[in-house]
């Protein structure tokens, strides 16, 4: 990949498999030569004074394309988000330039206190509403457009009147925000509350899906129930890559980002299962971008 | 607005459960759902804090799972969780008030007297490794400056320069996982030393022990006084002024010096965004 100049444009996230980079990586990624197209960051590790770690963090941005996930934010706060943490996610992205910025449908913070965990919404009229405002707040700040990240539940509430991924559609339709398709978390709240994906994945507007995920999740008997917890602890489920490969029938080849947060592989285990996304994708590539005769030879191989 | 006022009525019920176990909340749930399916998240949000404070300060959960087992650790990080939580979410900046909050801790508690300082030490070396960076301090301007004015330095640390001073053997504790806690007043300095790469961001957090007179000797001078103020301390008696210096330039950790005057740089701010 050719340097690039100190300063450059934010280059957009290919439609190719990624990486979620954790600290533990970082140094073996780079000396690895950046070794995958792009990565992800939670950039509430990178808000510090200074330091090793946002030095090395700005050295990977120089090879490899980056994208933002925020955990912080909490766009569904009832107090609306804080203008503070907006200027500071506002500073960390003018100097990484990430070519996308997502969000998550949570809320972590009450009462100026951060709770350190992606929390369930109930989905009413009037949360939608909230929301939208964080969200056109959230845009505001950062002056582009943000992807929103469908949440992993095993709690849905009494006041819920409006489906969740209706929710999300009426999001992107006020606000122009793009959404983030979590798979994994599609199907471990559909195990949870007992939905059906499929039904869910009819409602969200195709066009407005600009990434994907995938992760782990463990199964865990709690009061004597198995649910299943999205621990990003082990490698993608079986059920879970044949749900993506339903989500990119139905939409198209989109960004898929591979999500490791617990009991980290090494990091080529972490680059294999980049491998199986990417197989994913190149299944349903090859007919739009190569011609016929190449792709034949391919499928031989 | 009162859509907001059922909301954050919510959000409030939510948090008093995570953090206190208070039940409240449950009545928001769909009625086919157990109950019990909160404790999932309370298990997630008290458990990674643990993880957070103990990742932070890992001499101190060391040190006491030697003496008293791991679970000591665990329960203290979550009552300072529950009485303390994150007020910002960058979770590296979480854990400033704990050893503060361990040196309060009633009697019955039972924790050792060592406790708090080496939870001093810990979050001294975490606060480090986040510090701004600074150019190190150019020798040749400081050896410029006349003899007979030497007296009369100020010197600017580090951002990343810290000092803690204990009545315990800290060093040895960090240092060897075997070493047994003893009273013996010594102080640590931690600093990150620039690595040889090509970022000023780049390099590691270092301890060095003092003597208890080269710890006060050095507390004055990250406070800001001169070199002769500092030394005419009487808790600094018998310190090694020299050495201390070499040691901080040898480490690059100073940033800058004044003469005579308060210096514009500490260090001493913390890291707090």
């Amino acid at each position: 990949m050719a340097a690039a100049a100190p300063s450059t444009l934010p280059r957009p996230v290919p439609v190719a498999a990624g990486i979620g980079l954790r600290e533990p990586h970082r140094e073996a990624f780079v000396a690895a030569g950046c070794p995958i197209p792009w990565v992800e960051i939670h950039p509430e590790n990178y808000l510090v004074p200074g330091g090793p770690r946002l030095a090395g963090i700005l050295r990977v941005r120089r090879d490899t394309v980056v994208s933002c996930h925020g955990v912080g934010l909490s766009l569904g706060s009832a107090g609306g988000l804080d203008p503070d943490h907006l200027m500071r996610l506002r500073g960390l992205y003018d100097r990484l330039e990430p070519g996308l910025i997502s969000e998550h449908l949570s809320w972590s913070v009450t009462d100026a206190t951060y709770l350190n965990d992606l929390l369930p919404l109930p989905y009413t009229e009037d949360s939608l509403d909230r929301v939208r405002r964080n969200i056109d707040h959230a845009q505001d700040a950062f002056g582009r457009r943000i992807l929103v990240e469908n949440p992993a539940a095993c709690l849905a509430f009494a006041d819920s009147a409006i489906p969740e991924a209706e929710f999300l559609a009426e999001l992107a339709a006020r606000t122009g925000c793009g959404l983030l398709l979590d798979v994994n978390n599609l199907y471990v709240s559909s195990v949870n509350l007992g939905f059906d994906p499929s039904a869910w994945l009819d409602a969200i507007p195709a066009e407005a899906v600009g990434e994907l995920h995938l992760a782990g999740h463990a199964r865990v008997t709690v009061g004597g129930e198995e649910l299943l917890i999205d621990d990003h602890g082990s490698t993608v489920g079986e059920p879970v890559m044949a749900l993506c490969a339903e989500v990119l029938d139905r939409i198209g080849p989109r960004p898929v980002l591979v999500e490791w947060d617990n009991d980290l592989p090494p990091l080529d285990g972490l680059l294999a299962e980049a491998g199986r996304a990417q197989r994913l994708l190149d299944a349903r590539m090859r007919p739009v971008e190569m011609p016929a005769r190449i792709a034949e030879v391919h499928r031989a191989g | 607005m009162p859509a907001d006022a059922k909301l954050a009525g919510f959000q409030r019920d939510f948090a008093a459960y995570l953090l206190r176990g208070d039940p409240a909340v449950a009545a928001a749930l769909r009625p086919d759902l157990p109950a019990g399916r909160l404790a999932v998240y309370r298990n997630t949000v008290m458990g990674s804090l643990a993880a957070i404070l103990g990742h932070a300060h890992p001499t101190l959960r060391r040190a006491l799972s030697k003496q008293l087992g791991e679970q000591p650790f665990t329960m203290l990080a979550c009552r300072f969780a529950a009485e303390a939580p994150p007020r910002l979410p960058m979770l590296w900046s979480y854990g400033a008030g704990f050893a503060d909050w361990l040196a309060d801790l009633e009697p019955a508690a039972e924790l050792p007297a060592w406790a708090p300082d080496l939870a001093r030490l810990d979050w001294a070396m975490h606060e480090a490794l986040f510090a701004a960076d600074a150019e190190p301090l150019d020798l040749a301007r400081l050896a410029a400056i006349p003899p007979d004015q030497a007296g009369s330095l100020r010197l600017a640390p580090h951002p990343s320069l810290r000092l803690v001073q204990s009545g315990w053997n800290l060093h040895a504790l960090w240092k060897d996982a075997d070493a047994t806690p003893a009273p013996l007043p010594e102080a640590v300095l931690i600093g990150r030393v620039p690595g040889d790469g090509d970022g000023c961001g780049e390099g590691e957090v270092r301890c060095t022990r003092l003597t208890a007179a080269d710890g006060a000797l050095a507390a004055g001078l990250l406070a800001g006084a001169t070199l002769d103020e500092a030394a005419a301390d009487e808790a600094a008696a018998g310190a090694d002024l020299q050495s201390l210096l070499a040691l901080l330039l040898q480490n690059r950790l100073l940033a800058g010096f004044a003469l005579d005057r308060r210096p514009s740089l500490t260090g001493r701010e913390g890291n707090d965004p």
